[in-house]
């Protein structure tokens, strides 16, 4: 439907369960989603921008749909800075919106996005980023299950490093924050955060959740006998070379 | 209004354009700046290296896939960010050169004042390639940039 909506030159709004894609002339312009951090968030959480920096633009300019425009001119922001963190809000979002579970897609014609335009993008790149990124998750650890849960982080052994960016994410994991709690935290995208995430569950910096997050899963962890949550911690190292392998002679 | 708010630094405000249409493309000027400044280019990308996405790409052909090129440098930015972790380095890369037969490849990390993560980069024809000059504007280009 999205690409019919591209080859139409179609304006309006492209509207799934996990958010909003807005299009004008075919092109993607703007994206939101629940899910994702928008932009103001990454522009005032992430401290390229004050709050009342966003506000005073939304008020001056909002009416008008150039609120994107009003903040590099009122020189708030440079404009390579506006249209990168656009950018980068824009495929977040429309990662979850295009989504496997995204449910079915409405279009509203004619509707524009008050933010007004950036950097339009064409809805076949935006699509093919999102189905890059699913396979680029998958290929990091394939447990969909770290991304929703609570992020647990595990004590680092001598020889794992974390880098700085890693180490702000753990700052927060505190055994309640889920992968997108930390994002709206820090003001970075869900999707980079949700990377991160599979990244430190496959080098075992975070645990990855053991049982299935179902209430049906814990009478069944109560019952006795040996259970696969007695074991030793696994061995992450070598369960990757195993996977490997197993990718390798398949 | 002033040329300056309170809250930026002067150094960002010089450097910065008033807005109109064409200071919206700030990253196609950016790599077309670095096309034709800088001798021997064959390709360059802006890519931010969490996710492994190229935010703007400028030449590249067959033979040089962008998009491929720039997924898979990110895992060299992240290999040498890890090294220097692991090594205790407290310190920050400038750039990465990976020299091949026939060509220079060249990674600029970008130090945003955000820290977003993003690195240039830029793949040269050997040939035609002056190594230090090219480092040099790329070091330009990124103060350029405005990010």
């Amino acid at each position: 439907m999205l690409m019919r909506l591209a080859d139409e030159r179609a304006t309006g709004a492209f509207l799934r369960d996990q958010g909003v894609l807005y299009l004008a002339e075919g092109r993607v312009v703007h994206a939101e989603s629940p899910c994702a951090p928008g932009l103001e968030v990454l522009l005032t959480v992430g401290g390229a921008l004050p709050e009342c920096g966003w506000q005073e633009a939304l008020t001056r300019a909002g009416a008008r749909h150039e609120v994107g425009r009003d903040l590099v001119g009122s020189g708030r922001l440079a404009a390579g800075e506006l249209e990168l963190c656009h950018l980068g809000a824009v495929f977040d979002a429309a990662f979850f919106v295009l989504g496997p579970a995204g449910g079915p897609a409405h279009f509203r014609y004619g509707v524009t996005h008050w933010f007004g335009r950036v950097r339009p993008v064409p809805a076949a790149a935006v699509e093919r980023e999102t189905r890059r990124r699913r396979a680029l998750l998958d290929s990091v650890w394939p447990c969909a299950d770290v991304d929703a849960a609570p992020v647990v982080p595990r004590t680092p052994t001598a020889d794992q490093a974390v880098t700085g960016r890693q180490r702000a994410l753990l700052r927060l994991a505190d055994g309640i924050r889920t992968p997108t709690a930390i994002a709206w935290a820090l003001g970075r995208p869900a999707f980079h955060t949700l990377v991160e995430i599979r990244r430190m569950a496959a080098a075992g910096l975070v645990e990855t959740p053991r049982t299935p997050r179902t209430p049906a899963a814990a009478p069944a962890a109560a019952l006795p006998g040996p259970a696969v949550t007695d074991c030793a911690e696994p061995d992450i190292a070598l369960l990757r070379r195993l996977r490997d392998a197993l990718e390798a002679s398949l | 209004m002033p040329p300056t708010t309170p809250s930026s630094p002067v150094s960002r405000a010089a450097g910065r354009r008033k807005g109109s249409a064409a200071t919206m493309a700030n990253t196609e000027t950016a790599l077309k700046e670095a096309s034709t400044s800088i001798e021997g280019v064959i390709g360059a990308a802006l890519v931010d290296y969490t996710s492994g996405m190229a935010l703007g790409t400028l030449g590249g052909s067959k033979d040089l896939d962008l998009s491929v090129a720039a997924a898979g440098n990110t895992d060299v930015v992240r290999a040498k960010l890890r090294t220097m972790e692991m090594l205790g380095l407290k310190d920050e890369i400038e750039d990465i050169l990976i020299s091949l037969g026939s060509q220079y490849h060249l990674i600029r990390l970008i130090k945003g004042r955000n820290n977003n993560g993003l690195f240039l980069y830029l793949a040269l024809d050997k040939g035609r390639a002056n190594l230090a000059m090219a480092r040099h504007q790329l070091a330009r280009i990124e103060a350029n940039l405005d990010v």
